[in-house]
């Protein structure tokens, strides 16, 4: 008697045991997940980490990983503002934005031009007779001595000079100036020692150049700052601002994904809570539905902050369909457990449909892990976690929630009484199965004939037009440039690699006709190599400073003096780059630092004037072209065309797998999956197929399989038809919701999935009948 | 003798004027800022401290509020220079850089009498004593390393334009107005 209820007690404690390890499982992550979240920023917002990051290939690692930081820290602390001066009042509303911008503690504004030309004076001072800008060594080169020194007479004796760096009698020829204002492309800084003022073009404007010293996706950051602008915007409505820079950007990513975690989210939430009250009203089904999706969002998270450290906000906004999808499961658990009225029934009927459709879900998520774009892995762990979690507590937790028989009752008669006989009529329809197989030939036809390829970079964008034109026009205004696109020069030392860029200018002027200044921004203008300054140093000697025949000695002539007064030319002193150059070559050249590693960066001034193919022209050893948008759509097309080898090979592994396994039955789930990936590209592609579209194909392959499994087992019935409808409503819900997304690749996601889905949810129950007639009725 | 006394007035003249200056705006007591046509004669004196005697040039000079200044030097060189808010280009050149530039904004504004347009280089004063001198104090750090002060000079028309440099060198441009073609 005794043996008999210990039986009973440990075959409860044993029943008890799956619901209890799932539940501490759950709890351990909560506390894991909880302490992430206290830890700091575990919130990415940088739209940058979506994309690959090793994208240049240079003879070794160690540079890469050199270019990359270098222009990380270059190009995202870094903010420029750009002000029109309208008058006095801007002067003054500029002055306030500019004390608000040093009071909030963020921003340290670079006092860029205040005592500029002192420490380059007194840096290249030693080495004034050999350094030439490019137009000085043409002229020199052109014109004999004679020209020389008549054209230096107009000068001195006009009243408008150049601008000098150096005393007269220690450069007569004003060398300095002129190599001076070629570093600074003529930009009119003027800096009064409260505000920066530029004039170009007649346009005149005041700059406030700005670091923050941290993260521009630092969010508390990014939010002082649009306020600071949005208040001096508020103040000042008549006062044009222009902005760039990597904060405003990072903050609009930021904003557009919160923007659709709540959009997606809730709405998803919504439409769930509606169904939920409206069809089950029962608390105990709504707790049910209510942990189950806990449990899921909760796993999904810690799963990726376990992975990944940090999980990025289009994650979320994207994992948001995760609800949607997960859904599902204690749809058809709910609805078979109302018609079986008893739980540990249902879990029978159901288990080996869920956990196939579980796994085939799974496994096409999980394929989007071989994606180069680390925030679709991260959305890959995220889902498939989510899934998992959501189907373990679906059976383990199922029994445990309603653990007491009830009446079967079934939910909707719906679909006996209305539904099943119109999917019956158009199954019988006269050469239905041919239809079927036309629509698809054709729809595929349509999709091989029409479709092209889209590999366009815009699809990772996320910046609104007015900010890309804002920072365009501070690009031609300050005479900036990109760090997209540049020649990258690599040498064993630091000469060989500055000797290899001056060729490459050679070239790129020859080729193109045009001065190397107006198309390249290169370290060469204000650190030449040796061997050119040796050249430049014999070319002033021999046009300027020889002893009788030299533009100095003539200079002299026509002033009627003896040369008495000029300082003597020092001898050749070579100028080599060191830590003791001036911080303002790091601002004029943001890579000038690798010059230690042998690497040499020439940005592209202006894109437009540029044309590639003159790069495909230039071979020069060790030189190479690098064009990272050029660069990063290679790579999306080179991973289409993978992910689409990949998804035929899925697709031919599972039509396999479902003979085996369905046998004739496998026809439904054949018919659904190829209907709705044809349905899917169909309709969410007219601009071309891009490799979001080809992975989005993946999740409607999963959803199409876990529709056309539960119509073959248990069966199609109101039961699984019900719990079938009220899924695709969950799931059209989140899909439909993302189809509207601003972030392209979001859209793209979310149409497939959408008419992928929708196609599935129509088309299976009519092919359903068309195979298998006989045996539905 | 002239240079001695012109050399006494380059070092006096920005002391009287630091001394007695008034912040209010420009009165119209200055007639040359009306004048909207101009021509006459100029003697440009430059004093380069390296060099033993002074730079002197003279020539001739026609003022177009429309078209700018063309200043024809004609001892001795021979040179032309046209300043127009389009440019500056000396013997058919064009001269973009930023020297050239920032004088041709100062010489237009000289003649024009248009100061505002220097509100951002320099601070623009009327001298109590003597009534009849401007002074332009640069306010902009990297002007200000090169030019200490440029005095103004003139009532009816600009009599002279004194600049000093903050190396010592220093540049007088005298003008001399053909009463025929005042306008």
């Amino acid at each position: 008697m005794k043996s008999k209820k210990d039986n009973i007690v440990k075959t409860r404690i044993v029943a008890h045991r799956p619901p209890l390890y799932w539940f501490l499982v759950l709890i351990l992550y909560s506390v894991y997940s909880l302490q992430k979240w206290h830890s700091g920023t575990v919130f990415d917002t940088n739209i940058l980490s979506l994309i690959p990051s090793h994208l240049i290939s240079t003879l070794n690692e160690k540079t890469q990983l050199l270019i990359q930081r270098q222009l990380q820290q270059e190009t995202e602390q870094k903010f420029i503002l750009l002000i029109q001066d309208k008058g006095k009042q801007t002067k003054k509303a500029v002055k306030r934005l500019k004390s608000a911008l040093l009071n909030s503690g963020f921003l340290s504004l670079e006092q860029q031009g205040q005592h500029l030309d002192q420490k380059i004076r007194s840096y290249y001072h030693p080495y004034r007779y050999q350094l030439l800008s490019a137009e000085q060594r043409t002229f020199l080169k052109t014109h004999n001595p004679e020209e020389i020194a008549q054209h230096q007479l107009l000068q001195l004796y006009s009243p408008a000079r150049d601008y000098t760096l150096y005393d007269f009698k220690d450069d007569p020829f004003n060398l300095g100036g002129k190599w001076l204002e070629s570093l600074f492309d003529n930009l009119q800084y003027s800096n009064n020692g409260e505000l920066i003022h530029l004039s170009k073009d007649n346009s005149h404007w005041y700059v406030l150049p700005g670091n923050l010293g941290k993260s521009p996706f630092d969010l508390h950051t990014q939010k002082k700052l649009n306020n600071l602008l949005s208040d001096f915007k508020v103040n000042h409505p008549s006062e044009e601002i222009l902005t760039s820079g990597m904060v405003f950007h990072a903050a609009e990513g930021a904003k557009i994904a919160q923007k659709e975690i709540l959009t997606v989210g809730l709405g998803s939430l919504l439409v769930i809570a509606l169904l939920i009250l409206t069809i089950f009203r029962s608390t105990r089904e709504i707790g049910f539905i209510l942990v189950t999706l806990s449990a899921s969002a909760l796993f999904a998270l810690s799963a990726c902050f376990f992975i990944f450290d940090k999980v990025h906000l289009i994650t979320i906004a994207f994992g948001s369909t995760l609800l949607g999808i997960a859904i599902d499961y204690t749809f058809h658990y709910l609805v078979k457990r109302r018609s079986l009225g008893d739980a540990k029934k249902t879990n029978q009927a159901l288990s080996k449909g869920l956990l196939i459709s579980a796994a085939t879900s799974i496994s096409a998520y999980l394929i989007q892990l071989i994606s180069p774009l680390p925030g679709l892995q991260q959305f890959a762990i995220f889902i498939a976690s989510g899934l998992f979690a959501a189907c373990i507590t679906v059976l383990i937790f199922g029994p445990y929630f309603f653990n007491h028989q009830t009446q079967a009752n079934t939910i909707s008669k719906l679909y006996s009484k209305h539904i099943e006989k119109q999917y019956q009529r158009l199954a019988s329809l006269p050469g239905s199965r041919l239809l079927l197989v036309t629509l698809m030939i054709l729809l595929s036809t349509q999709i091989l004939s029409q479709r092209a390829g889209n590999d366009d970079i815009r699809l990772l964008n996320t910046s609104g037009e007015s900010l890309l034109s804002s920072e365009q026009k501070i690009m031609r205004i300050l005479n900036t440039f990109s760090t997209q696109r540049y020649f990258l020069i690599e040498g064993n030392s630091k000469q060989q690699a500055l000797q290899r860029l001056e060729t490459l200018t050679t070239k790129v002027e020859a080729l193109t006709g045009k001065r190397a200044s107006e198309l390249l921004v290169s370290p060469v203008s204000y650190m030449p190599s040796i061997k050119q300054q040796k050249l430049d140093y014999q070319l002033i000697q021999e046009k300027i400073y020889s002893q009788k025949t030299g533009a100095a000695t003539l200079l002299c002539e026509r002033l009627n003096t003896n040369c008495n007064w000029l300082s003597a030319p020092q001898n050749f002193e070579p100028l080599d780059y060191s830590n003791e150059a001036p911080k303002i070559l790091e601002q004029l050249h943001p890579t000038i630092n690798l010059l230690e590693q042998g690497v040499v960066l020439a940005f592209i001034r202006n894109q437009e004037s540029f044309n590639d193919h003159w790069a495909d022209q230039i071979a020069i050893p060790g030189v190479q072209y690098v064009d990272q948008v050029k660069n990063i759509s290679l790579t999306l097309k080179t991973f289409r065309l993978q992910v689409t080898q990949l998804l035929i090979g899925f697709f031919i592994l599972l039509v396999l797998a479902s003979i085996l396994f369905f046998k004739k039955k496998s026809l439904t789930l054949i018919g659904s999956i190829t209907i709705s990936c044809l349905s899917a590209l169909y309709f969410s592609t007219p601009q071309g197929v891009s490799l979001f579209h080809v992975l989005a194909l993946l999740l409607v392959i999963g959803i199409s399989i876990d529709t056309a499994i539960f119509y073959i087992t248990p069966g199609l019935d109101n039961d699984t038809w019900t719990a079938s409808s009220l899924s695709c409503i969950t799931s059209l819900a989140a899909f439909g919701l993302l189809s509207f997304s601003q972030v392209p690749i979001l859209h793209q996601f979310g149409q497939v999935v959408f008419w992928g889905l929708l196609t599935a949810w129509v088309t299976t129950p009519i092919i359903h009948h068309i195979f298998h007639k006989g045996i539905t009725q | 003798m002239t240079l001695t006394i012109k050399l006494l007035a380059l070092i006096f003249l920005p002391f009287i004027a630091s001394t007695a200056l008034s912040d209010k705006p420009l009165t119209e007591e200055f007639l040359f800022l009306s004048h909207q046509k101009a021509s006459g004669t100029f003697k440009q004196e430059r004093i380069i401290n390296a060099l033993p005697i002074p730079l002197t040039s003279e020539g001739n000079f026609i003022y177009d509020s429309e078209k700018g200044i063309t200043w024809n030097t004609t001892t001795p060189i021979q040179s032309n220079i046209n300043i127009s808010l389009e440019g500056i280009s000396i013997d058919g050149e064009r001269m973009n850089n930023v020297g050239h530039q920032l004088f041709r904004e100062l010489l237009l504004a000289i003649f024009s009498g248009n100061f505002s347009a220097l509100n951002n280089q320099f601070k623009v004063q009327e001298a109590k004593e003597p009534k009849n001198q401007i002074l332009l104090t640069p306010t902009n750090k990297n002007i200000a390393s090169k030019i200490q002060k440029i005095i103004i000079t003139g009532r009816d028309f600009i009599e002279a334009v004194a600049i000093n440099e903050t190396n010592g060198d220093s540049t007088i441009i005298t003008l001399s107005l053909d009463p025929l073609t005042k306008d």
